[in-house]
């Protein structure tokens, strides 16, 4: 144990990458949210097309390879980074689907043009979208990060 | 590393069975101390009481000049390997080998450092990020030793730690741990019914029977010298021969006829036994091929270097080791001497010095 440094590197070889993981259960939570507040309100039955369907299962499958990736990139696994980082990415894409064209689409009722996501949802549901982006994307970056260095180090110690 | 001062330990459980009489040992710094003795005589008990996992009922205990008879077992500073090694299942040996300086706050490079040092001792390094499951029983057995090394304890305490092991695993961990209390240094108690392992491992060894404790020492006091008959036929394998005999002058008369010549010394010895019954010890290989005494041999187990011969001797039943390759046959006549004798008082059970 030459120096702090190199104990740090070699108490990963050991070690989980447990910052990752638990930022990933983060993105999971934070993108739970967003699907049980998305759908909390309706205005003439706006939701009810395919694009639920496809909204459900993006959720459902976003939530699986999250998961999946957080324990890929607890054992150090640098596709499964990069995996958590691109689900993070488009976490922040989804802004722009459901959550903004409900936000700014109207439907005439009786005489009221009545708005199909009021800004308080709206609000809650980017907010959960951001989070949930930034703890995977973060999450991602880390566990790139500490891989590459593990994989070096490791490296270094082979050719020893 | 610590002294330990056991002072009268009594231990009386709620149903009022007392498993633990009385319990007196100084315990020096460094040294390895085996509790020996058949199950159900209070050696775990005592070992128990000394890692506070049992009440003491009276006396007193001493760590390093602390009392620490009331103290809970977290703050005594001790380390103990049970016989079932008690591995988290679901944790990595490192993790194992961490749990417990993870426990105390200690220090993620600090905690590192310690058990990659006692993953070095132990021969563990390869397989640090592997389950207990994918180990096998001497290597589990060194993870929870290993577990014990990393806390640096004052005393360590080894509940049976080998009797889960296969013979010849047993053998070569036995060898590690001796090594490892040589490389440490550290105070060590062991708790075995294996009177081996308690030769092989042992400073002083305590014999214990009944809840009391016999004979306290060396290996080759226990040995050569024991306190009294339990001792005598615990330690030493094949065990002791015993017979019933009655000093008749310079002679011993057995129980059957033969008599037996006493040298001077051992005649002085029994000097005030003259007429009395005693019980006659003969360890299996001090009996040599001679002409005291007739035995009736029953069968031969040859081990090479030795020859285990059983037979009778004036109806007693005797084995002999006899210290070349021989084959009697079953029924044979053979003249035996007896080198080296232990007497004990019929009464009392006590050696007669």
């Amino acid at each position: 144990m030459a120096n702090i440094t190199d104990v740090k590197t070699d108490r990963m070889r050991f070690t989980k990458n447990k910052f990752s993981a638990n930022l990933s259960y983060l993105a999971i939570v934070f993108n739970a949210i967003y699907f049980v507040s998305v759908y909390s309100t309706d205005v003439g039955s706006y939701f009810y097309n395919i694009e639920i369907g496809f909204s459900v299962i993006y959720n459902l499958l976003f939530m699986l390879f999250v998961f999946l990736a957080s324990e890929g990139v607890k054992s150090y696994d640098l596709k499964y980074s990069v995996v958590l980082t691109v689900l993070g990415a488009l976490q922040i894409v989804r802004i722009f689907g459901i959550p903004m064209n409900a936000y700014y689409t109207f439907i005439k009722i009786g005489t009221k043009q009545v708005q199909v996501m009021e800004q308080g949802q709206f609000l809650l549901c980017v907010a959960c979208l951001v989070l949930s982006s930034a703890a995977a994307i973060l999450g991602g970056i880390v566990a790139y990060i500490k891989t590459r260095k593990l994989r070096n180090y490791e490296k270094t110690l082979a050719a020893e | 590393m610590a002294s330990l001062s056991l002072k009268n330990l009594n231990k009386i459980y709620d149903n009022n069975v007392q498993a633990v009489f009385d319990f007196n040992i100084d315990i020096e710094d460094g040294e390895f101390i085996v509790l020996v003795g058949p199950s159900g005589c209070g050696k775990s008990t005592t070992l128990r009481m000394v890692a506070g996992l049992e009440d003491i009922s009276s006396g007193t205990l001493i760590i390093d000049g602390k009392d620490v008879t009331q103290m809970p077992p977290k703050d005594r500073d001790i380390a103990m390997v049970f016989q079932n090694y008690a591995l988290y299942a679901h944790m990595t040996v490192y993790e194992n080998m961490a749990f417990s300086l993870t426990l105390l706050r200690e220090d993620p490079n600090v905690i590192h450092e310690k058990v990659m040092a006692a993953a070095e001792i132990l021969g563990l390094t390869d397989q640090l990020n592997k389950k207990p499951r994918q180990l096998s029983g001497g290597q589990r057995q060194r993870v929870a030793m290993g577990r014990a090394i990393v806390r640096t304890p004052k005393v360590f305490l080894f509940d049976e730690p080998l009797s889960n092991l296969d013979a010849k695993l047993r053998g070569a961990t036995r060898r590690e741990i001796l090594l490892l209390h040589k490389r440490l240094g550290a105070t060590m108690i062991y708790v075995t019914h294996d009177q081996t392992e308690a030769l092989t491992l042992a400073d002083r060894i305590v014999c214990m029977s009944m809840g009391y404790v016999q004979q306290i020492g060396t290996p080759l006091e226990l040995y050569d010298t024991p306190a009294n008959v339990f001792v005598a036929s615990f330690i030493g394998l094949p065990p002791m021969n015993f017979f019933n005999a009655t000093v008749k002058g310079g002679k011993l008369l057995l129980d059957g006829g033969e008599s037996i010549p006493l040298t001077d010394e051992e005649a002085n010895l029994l000097s005030s036994y003259n007429g009395k019954a005693i019980t006659l010890g003969v360890r299996p290989e001090n009996i040599v091929i001679g002409d005291d005494v007739k035995m009736k041999v029953n069968n031969c187990e040859n081990l090479g270097q030795n020859t285990l011969v059983h037979g009778t001797l004036n109806g007693h039943k005797v084995t002999a080791k006899i210290r070349e390759w021989c084959s009697f046959g079953h029924g044979e006549e053979i003249g035996v001497s007896f080198n080296r004798k232990h007497f004990f008082d019929k009464e009392t059970t006590n050696a007669i010095r």
